[in-house]
Parts: structure tokens; C-alpha cells; sequence
């Protein structure tokens, strides 16, 4: 440095050659700083009148159920397959599909399933984990209905062979691009992609977006289920930064004591008098009596409650009128 | 139908003819259900601890339960004869121990294919002299592997034969400090069916009654029924107990296909029992064989399970003739 001073290299000129050594070096080191930018790590809640806007009762206040509001508490009509993709196998399933099924004690405590857990009550709790360079190594997101975490490995290991067990969470890897965390997620159990027995299979995966803006998190995801699906299924949700925790705690971890554990324990038990131990509940073919009940409240072709691409699309609604 | 019963319909004027077509299409009915032909193995096997002291190798055939320890090995199922080298290979990646056991949940070829390979002395031990592992299995295995055929030949050679055939319900044994029970499933995917239960580990293992490929297998011809395997599939709901919130818990190595846990049982038995519904529904309507197949029964899992060697059609041709009505009893003709 003497040397350049020596020779007549002037202080303006070394202040703009160390800005554009430094500009370089930010510039070289963007994809970490977007990483960093772009963090989700954190306490997330889901918009709602009496946890972070303001202040309020009830069970939409203390779930934030307003968003999708038909999914909440006793869920989505039976029988509504609206505006899902769904093929004939599909369609054959959740017909058969009664909702006695989740009063017998094999079915009673299921979690929700990554094809659709963010969709129900979530109060997430999003930690990492870093490997000596301070690198994420995984993301851990926990908080969603009967603690299905779910962890994503962001160290490029490969998904598990396709003789490992499928979990509820299924196995997920994820990387950045640009400001969006996006995630592959397979080996998921049998479930369901709506909560009213629309099933999803365990050939499904689940692509996931994580997308930050200031204290908003939207969480985009898009089911694939070459089994049910004639086409991806998209579905989004909105999380706003909790960053007290607040989400009283947490969501569904409380000690039971304190009856904060209902989303996060259970303990299957007899619910329904059954003819015999095994007992499946079902409807056969032609014998759903909720076929139609939706259609009739809603003014429309039963045809249009029984899903299938098509009636996702703006033009189904002129195809109705005629 | 006995014979006695054949005499009885004949002397009550029940037309020969009649008789004759009704035992005809029953024969026929039976013996167009073909037996069910596993998925090929694949090529090159894997290793994939359980839990406890169990591991699963995949690939080699049907799936292989291996349990070891201080006292040495023991082997469920044997994979497919031509896989035995890599399934030798990959028992040694687990424990040089020898193995002691092998045990076949039933004579399908891909579950005792590789018995003569992994019974050897030299398999088991390494050395050319040593102790023979004892080869169990239910007796109905036996019988069949051993009975003669056309040609005067046994099924299987001698060197791949059970060596400890049981009949009681139930077998049970302590090997490496842990309780391994081996219970008959009678009259399932055939009439001589284990399941193996690793008790210490927590380990299932289910012979083909399931798997996470196939609807469920029944091979008439060796005395499978579907009523056995959905008797079968209760039986190991049973035994399976889910840890917290339905995963993990038990673990289930099935007869093909991935490791599963007791949901996983759930979803495939609540299968079974809507099918077996659905079909019976079909069958007390009158609809015939064709009618039932054209009404789509399996609508729903068709997809996932339908396999070349096992195919849906495949599938109701065996399990039909349990829900088909007898034919009509003759009609009395006036008194004398």
C-alpha cells in the first residue's frame, strides 16, 4: 500500500478501488446475502383477529381461521370436490369416504399430511440448524395440526430410497432461489388434500414455496398425485411474524394441564359403536347420501360438486349457464 | 360339494344336465383364477435397518427380514434362487455371524427361492463344516415343497426343504435375548402362511398376506382365501400398536414393497374390507364374474396396485367365487 501511495495513487482513487473491490464482494457473495435476507426462521401465525391484529374471541380469534374460512373448524362440506383435479380413482374414493371414519380408534389421531397440513391451524415454529461455516443445514418447521413436522434438508443429501417408510410429513429438501425457499417433498403416507376424505396418495409429492415479504410468509404449495390428479393442485396460505412467540403458546404444546394440547396429542379411543372390531365405515357406489346436498345449497349442477380440472377453470361457470 | 350330496340331487330328479353345467362352471370359476406371480426383483439388492436388531433387504425378490446379534442370524424369507450371492453379500455388510434360522412365510418362490444358497453350511458359517441352520415354516409348506410332481421330482430340491415344520397355531422362540413369535395365518394368500413377529424390535414381519404392490395376493390353488387374508390383515392389526399420533411404533416389513407402520396397515386393510364389500354387494345382486369386473370394484387403488403378475382382473377371478351364490338348490317336486 506504501508502494501505490509512493507512487502517486491518490486517496479519492484507493477509497473508489477498495468501494469496487468491496461492490465485488458483495456482488460475488449475493446468493449467501439473499439466504440471509430472506430468512423464515421464526414464530409464524396465521392472520387472525385475536392474535396479532387485534384483539378479539372466539375460535377464529385464537386460530386464525379467517383465511379459507369452509376449512376450518368442522371443515369443508362432504361431497365438494369443486374446483379439484381429481380423476375417476379419485372421485371413486372420496365417494366412499364417510366421516365416521375418524371415530374409530385406527383413524382418530392421523396427522395432517403435508398435501395438506398447511391448510389447517398452524401456529408455526420455524428453527434451523448450522454447520460450523454458519450454513443452514436444515430448517425445521414445526406447529402444524398434530405435529406433522417437517424438516428440510438443505444440504443437497439425497430422498431416501424407495423402500424407506413414508411418514405423514414425507421426506423434504429444499434450496433458495432468489428470495423463495422452494421444497421437494416424497414419501408421504396415504391422506387426504381436502378434509372431506378427498384422498391423496402415497405416490404424491408436494413442491412448496416459502416466499417472505417483510412480516408476511406466504406458504404456496402444488400437490402432484399421478395416482388421483389429472393436474397439479395449487393451493396457498398467508403466515404473519409472531415475533413475541405470542401465539399463545405456540400452538398446541402446552401441558395438558393447561388444555393447550389438543392439536398436538392424542390418544385414539372408542368413539362410535361398531359392529366389529376392524370396523370400516364407507359408503359403496351409489349409496352417498350427501351426494347433491352441497349442489342444492349452492344453486348448481351436482356434476360441478364432483370436481375433475375443469371445473377449476373461469369458463366452467359459462359452461354451467348454458 | 360331496358326493353324497350329488346322489341326493340326482335321485331328487335334479337334472343331470343342470348338474352336470353347474359343477362345470364352479371347476371352471376355480380354476380360471390363476395364482399370483410376484413383481421381479431388482437389480441389485439394498440394506436398510428397521429397527431393534432387524434390518430388511430389498431388491433380491421378496423382501428379506434379517435379525442378528451375539447368537448369530436368522433370515426370513430367502429372496429369488438367482439373488442368493447378493443377498449373501449383503447379510455379511450386517453381521459375520452365522446364521442359525431361516424361516419362510410361505413356498412362493421368491420367499424360499434362495433356502438352498443361505442353508449351506458355508453360507451360514463361512466354512465348509459347521451347523446346518434349521429351516421353519408352517407344514403345508413343507408338504408342498416336498410333494412330487408329474415328472417324479419334487417342487424344490431337498437341499432347500424345511427342515422344522410346525402345525401348531403358533411357534414361539428366544434367539439373540429377544421373543420372535411365528404364527400361522390360515388360509390366506395360501394355507401356509407365518407371520413373524420380532417382539424386542417391534418388527412385523408379513409374508405376502401384505405388501405395499400388490392387492392382496390369494392363491387358490394353494389354498389361499380372501376371507383368510382379511382375517390375516386384522390379525397383525392387532399385533401392531402406532406410536404417538398413528407413525411409527411397530414397524412392518412386508412380503414386497417399502417399510411400512400400522397406518400404513390401516389404509391397506380398509382397502380390503371396502373391496371385499363392494364385490359381495355385486355378487348378492346375481351380477356374474363379468358383470362384477365391469362394474370396477377396485376403482380407486387400481392404479397403485395393479401389477402384470397380479392384475386386477387377476385379482377378482380369485376372490369371486367366494361371494358368488351357490347355485340354486333343485326345485322339490310334488309329493308321492
Amino acid at each position: 500500500m506504501k508502494a501505490i501511495v509512493g507512487s502517486g495513487f491518490s486517496r479519492t482513487k484507493m477509497a473508489c478501488f477498495a468501494a469496487v473491490v468491496a461492490a465485488a464482494l458483495l456482488a460475488w457473495q449475493k446468493p449467501v446475502r439473499a439466504q440471509l435476507d430472506f430468512d423464515i426462521v421464526g414464530f409464524w401465525d396465521q392472520p387472525a383477529l385475536g392474535t396479532v391484529l387485534s384483539a378479539g374471541s372466539g375460535v377464529a380469534a385464537i386460530f386464525g381461521f379467517e383465511e379459507d374460512s369452509t376449512e376450518r373448524a368442522d371443515g369443508p362440506d362432504l361431497v365438494d370436490y369443486l374446483g379439484i383435479p381429481l380423476n375417476a380413482e379419485a372421485r371413486a374414493r372420496a365417494l366412499a369416504y364417510d366421516g365416521a371414519l375418524l371415530g374409530v380408534p385406527e383413524h382418530a389421531c392421523m396427522r395432517h399430511p403435508s398435501t395438506y397440513s398447511f391448510w389447517g391451524p398452524a401456529r408455526l415454529r420455524i428453527e434451523s440448524d448450522l454447520d460450523p461455516n454458519l450454513d443452514v443445514v436444515d430448517y425445521k418447521v414445526s406447529g402444524t395440526f398434530r405435529r406433522a413436522d417437517r424438516t428440510i434438508w438443505m444440504d443437497g443429501r439425497p430422498h431416501p430410497s424407495k423402500y424407506a417408510p413414508h411418514t405423514w410429513a414425507g421426506f423434504t429438501t429444499g434450496e433458495w432461489r432468489g428470495s423463495t425457499l422452494v421444497t421437494n417433498t416424497t414419501h408421504i403416507k396415504w391422506g387426504w388434500i381436502r378434509r372431506n376424505g378427498t384422498p391423496s396418495s402415497d405416490q404424491a409429492t408436494v413442491t412448496t414455496y416459502y416466499t417472505r415479504n417483510e412480516n408476511v410468509l406466504t406458504v404456496t404449495w402444488i400437490v402432484n398425485d399421478p395416482l388421483y390428479l389429472t393436474e397439479p393442485y395449487i393451493k396457498s396460505v398467508d403466515f404473519i411474524a409472531a415475533p413475541r412467540g405470542a401465539t399463545p403458546s405456540t400452538f398446541g404444546v402446552e401441558p395438558p394441564d393447561r388444555g393447550g394440547n389438543l392439536f398436538a396429542e392424542c390418544f385414539s379411543r372408542e368413539e362410535i359403536a361398531r359392529p366389529d372390531q376392524h370396523y370400516v365405515p364407507h359408503y359403496l357406489p351409489g349409496e352417498n347420501p350427501f351426494v347433491g346436498e352441497t349442489a342444492k345449497r349452492l344453486g348448481i349442477p351436482v356434476e360441478a360438486t364432483l370436481g375433475g380440472a375443469e371445473t377449476a377453470l373461469p369458463e366452467y361457470k359459462d359452461k354451467l349457464k348454458k | 360339494m360331496t358326493r353324497r350330496t350329488l346322489r341326493t340331487y340326482a335321485g331328487s330328479g335334479f337334472s343331470r344336465t343342470i348338474l352336470a353345467a353347474a359343477v362345470v362352471a364352479m371347476t371352471c370359476a376355480s380354476a380360471h383364477a390363476q395364482s399370483p406371480t410376484e413383481i421381479a426383483p431388482d437389480p441389485a439388492v439394498e440394506v436398510i435397518k428397521v429397527q431393534g436388531n432387524v434390518w430388511m433387504i430389498a431388491g433380491a425378490g421378496a423382501n428379506i427380514a434379517v435379525q442378528a446379534g451375539s447368537q448369530g442370524i436368522v433370515v426370513v424369507d430367502t429372496g429369488a434362487g438367482a439373488m442368493s450371492d447378493k443377498v449373501l453379500a449383503a447379510i455379511r455388510t450386517i453381521s459375520s455371524r452365522p446364521i442359525r434360522y431361516i424361516i419362510n412365510t410361505s413356498d412362493a418362490p421368491q420367499h424360499v427361492g434362495g433356502n438352498a444358497a443361505l442353508g449351506t453350511p458355508r453360507a451360514a458359517t463361512g466354512l465348509d463344516r459347521g451347523a446346518t441352520p434349521n429351516v421353519i415354516a408352517q407344514e403345508n409348506v413343507y408338504t408342498r415343497m416336498t410333494r412330487l410332481g408329474p415328472d417324479g421330482k419334487p417342487a424344490y430340491p431337498s437341499d432347500a426343504w424345511p427342515t422344522d415344520g410346525y402345525y401348531a397355531p403358533r411357534r414361539g422362540m428366544i434367539f439373540n435375548g429377544e421373543a420372535i413369535d411365528i404364527i400361522h395365518m390360515p388360509k390366506a394368500f395360501s394355507d401356509g402362511d407365518s407371520i413373524v413377529y420380532f417382539r424386542g424390535s417391534n418388527v412385523l414381519v408379513t409374508g405376502d398376506i401384505y405388501t405395499t404392490t400388490n392387492l392382496p395376493m390369494v392363491n387358490r390353488a394353494n389354498g389361499g382365501t380372501y376371507a383368510g387374508v382379511l382375517a390375516a390383515l386384522r390379525s397383525m392389526l392387532d399385533i401392531a400398536v402406532a406410536d404417538d399420533l398413528a407413525e411409527g411404533g411397530t414397524y412392518l416389513i412386508p412380503g414386497h414393497g417399502r417399510i411400512s407402520d400400522a397406518a400404513d396397515l390401516v389404509e391397506y386393510h380398509d382397502m380390503a374390507y371396502i373391496i371385499r364389500d363392494r364385490v359381495k354387494k355385486l355378487a348378492d345382486g346375481g351380477k356374474s364374474l363379468q358383470e362384477v369386473k365391469a362394474a370396477r370394484p377396485v376403482l380407486g387403488w387400481e392404479g397403485r396396485y395393479n401389477q402384470p403378475g397380479w392384475t386386477v382382473d387377476m385379482f377378482l377371478e380369485a376372490i369371486y367365487p367366494e361371494f358368488a351364490k351357490a347355485p340354486a338348490p333343485p326345485a322339490r317336486r310334488g309329493g308321492r
